[in-house]
């Protein structure tokens, strides 16, 4: 495959995945016994009863009274365009509140993915290299432990541990290495969990070989060996189960941002479900599935630079 | 006999819970939902063997409907997902072509999304409640099925022993009954359990982040939620739902890992 091949195939799983995003919401919301302009009118005068005459002035103001496919073709435009309109509660821009929350989120995962995958090499690399023994075993049940616990439930341990018991972290303020290392350690410690078993397998995978037993009988010191010959290829069912990594990256920001209280991508989209903030909601749903799917890109095009010659 | 004892422990795991899913609340007939304030915080007694949570409901019998709730929705979703994956592999590879690619595209594009999202997303503008938590969960879970089934389907296709009972006059129900059925089950019935798994992690997260749910359901992630505050007065309320998670979660996991399966060469 060409990088151009790559790039293409990748676009169009772009365009496609938004259209399917944009599709949903928009026939998920249209499609409601209830009326739409009724609902925003709620939202939007919280308190004020919904009445006919609000219903009207929503109906103008959003072009509700419109047939309802030029409503399909002008919100598929405005989705591409990234245009979202503005927030139901807060009357803002959705895209600023998007980039608001976005550099937030961004921040906390990319220093935890980082983190993750930093314990995961190692621990998964330790275990493939002595597997059966008792480090094997221990670390197996941990990280057998970490993916069976859901993550809301770390988060909720890790606040308990080490903001309550010892006080070494808070939960208030946006920025700062005391608000966020604690934030960052739990999301490390969900990326590890699965990641690490991955890369023991992959490890011990690439051990049994039989070009790996070749040159060990042959007298090849086995560490040099193995960083020369093997590490490349147990790299590769790594990269591969990258986009899983990521997947399960998004479920954790929505999670252990609304535990942390953490304002990121994931707590604005969990207040603006509670709120039925539709434009907003669609908004950051749109945000994190482009941004997962980026992270794939980028893992698929790692991929592709690393093997490239091997590839048919 | 040594390699069949985690198959065993899997089995033995899994079925006890189902036990208590599907036996459990009728056995143990207390209401879930009755609350009584006079008896909030109660610890675990003869009267109540788990305590009661901050509303004084039952602990035990929450926890109970809890998992009727939870493997309720993992297993409809496992298995409406599972019907449409093969039926929609069957149709890919009985037609071949453009039908393939198209639903091979097709099914990239829905395995590609972050399936939680969608579900947070919908799940409150349609309502909420189960039957909504369900159909969200299958429009994304279904993909992985397609994908196994016609990949799977598709190597047996071209095999040679597909091809020797071709040539010997076998019918192609026959082939199907004989000689794919055998192969895929295992191979779905352990994607299924790992799902099944996952699913259940799904639920308690929607649960405890309160979409689509309404409060008088007993669901464990938002039993979690409510109770986590209180760990100090409460804490055996508090571990029960959790036990109950990471009980399903390891039975399953186990069981996938340990399915003994034919292998099938893929080239």
């Amino acid at each position: 495959m060409t990088l151009a091949s790559v790039l293409a195939r990748k676009a169009l799983l772009i365009v496609t995945i938004t259209l399917l995003v944009a599709t949903c919401s928009f026939w998920a919301v249209h499609l409601l016994p209830e009326n739409l302009a009724l609902q925003i009118a709620a939202a939007r005068f919280s308190g004020a009863e919904p009445s006919q005459d609000l219903a009207y002035v929503v109906n103008q103001t959003y072009g509700l009274d419109r047939p309802i496919l030029v409503q399909y073709a002008d919100w598929l435009a405005r989705t591409l365009r990234f245009d979202f309109g503005t927030s139901l509660v807060t009357g803002r821009d959705v895209s600023h509140d998007i980039a608001h929350h976005g550099v937030n989120s961004l921040r906390t995962v990319f220093w935890g993915f980082l983190a993750g995958v930093g314990f995961a090499l190692p621990i998964g690399y330790f275990c493939g290299r002595f597997a059966d023994s008792r480090l094997d075993t221990a670390l197996t049940v941990f990280s057998a432990t970490v993916s069976t616990i859901p993550s809301f439930l770390v988060a909720i341990i890790m606040v308990q541990i080490f903001v309550v018991e010892f006080g070494l972290a808070t939960l208030s303020g946006t920025s700062g290495w005391t608000r966020l290392w604690v934030l960052i350690l739990t999301i490390a410690l969900s990326v590890s969990g699965a990641l690490s078993r991955v890369v023991r397998a992959a490890v011990i995978d690439v051990r049994g070989q039989p070009y790996m037993q070749h040159a060990l009988m042959r007298g090849v010191p086995e560490r040099q060996l193995f960083w020369r010959h093997g590490a490349k290829n147990a790299l590769r069912p790594i990269l591969n189960y990258l986009p899983v990594v990521f997947m399960f990256l998004i479920y954790d920001v929505i999670v252990i941002e609304t535990v942390f209280n953490y304002h990121g991508l994931g707590w604005a989209l969990i207040n603006a479900v509670r709120a039925l903030d539709v434009p907003l909601m669609q908004g950051l749903v749109l945000a994190l599935v482009l941004f997962y799917l980026c992270c794939t890109t980028i893992s698929d095009l790692l991929t592709w630079r690393i093997y490239r010659q091997r590839a048919v | 006999m040594l390699r069949q004892t985690p198959w065993t422990l899997g089995v033995a795991l899994t079925l006890m819970f189902v036990g208590a899913a599907v036996f459990g609340p009728l056995i143990y007939s207390v209401d879930p939902d009755a609350q009584n304030l006079m008896s909030a915080f109660a610890h675990a007694g003869s009267e109540h063997p788990l305590g009661t949570d901050q509303l004084g409901r039952d602990i035990l019998a929450r926890v109970l409907h809890g998992a009727r709730y939870s493997a309720g929705i993992a297993v409809s979703v496992i298995l409406f997902s599972l019907a449409m994956g093969c039926v929609l592999a069957g149709v890919a590879m009985w037609f071949g072509g453009i039908v393939s690619t198209a639903l091979t595209l097709f099914s990239d594009a829905v395995y590609a999304l972050p399936g939680l999202l969608v579900t947070i997303l919908l799940a409150d503008v349609l309502g909420g409640g189960a039957v909504i938590i369900i159909f969200l969960l299958w429009l994304v879970a279904w993909p992985e099925y397609f994908r196994l089934s016609y990949s799977i389907g598709q190597h047996l296709m071209n095999s040679d022993h597909v091809l020797a009972s071709r040539l010997a006059g076998a019918s192609g129900a026959r082939i199907f009954r004989l000689q794919v059925v055998p192969v895929i089950l295992p191979y779905l019935l352990s994607l299924g359990a790992i799902s099944v798994g996952r699913i259940v992690l799904s639920i308690a997260t929607l649960g405890f982040l309160g979409i689509g749910i309404a409060p008088p359901q007993a669901e464990w992630g938002m039993m979690i939620n409510d109770l986590r505050v209180y760990w100090q007065i409460a804490p055996i309320q508090l571990a029960a739902p959790v036990l109950a998670i990471v009980w399903i979660v390891l039975a399953l996991l186990i069981l996938s890992q340990s399915m003994p399966k034919a292998k099938v060469g893929f080239g």
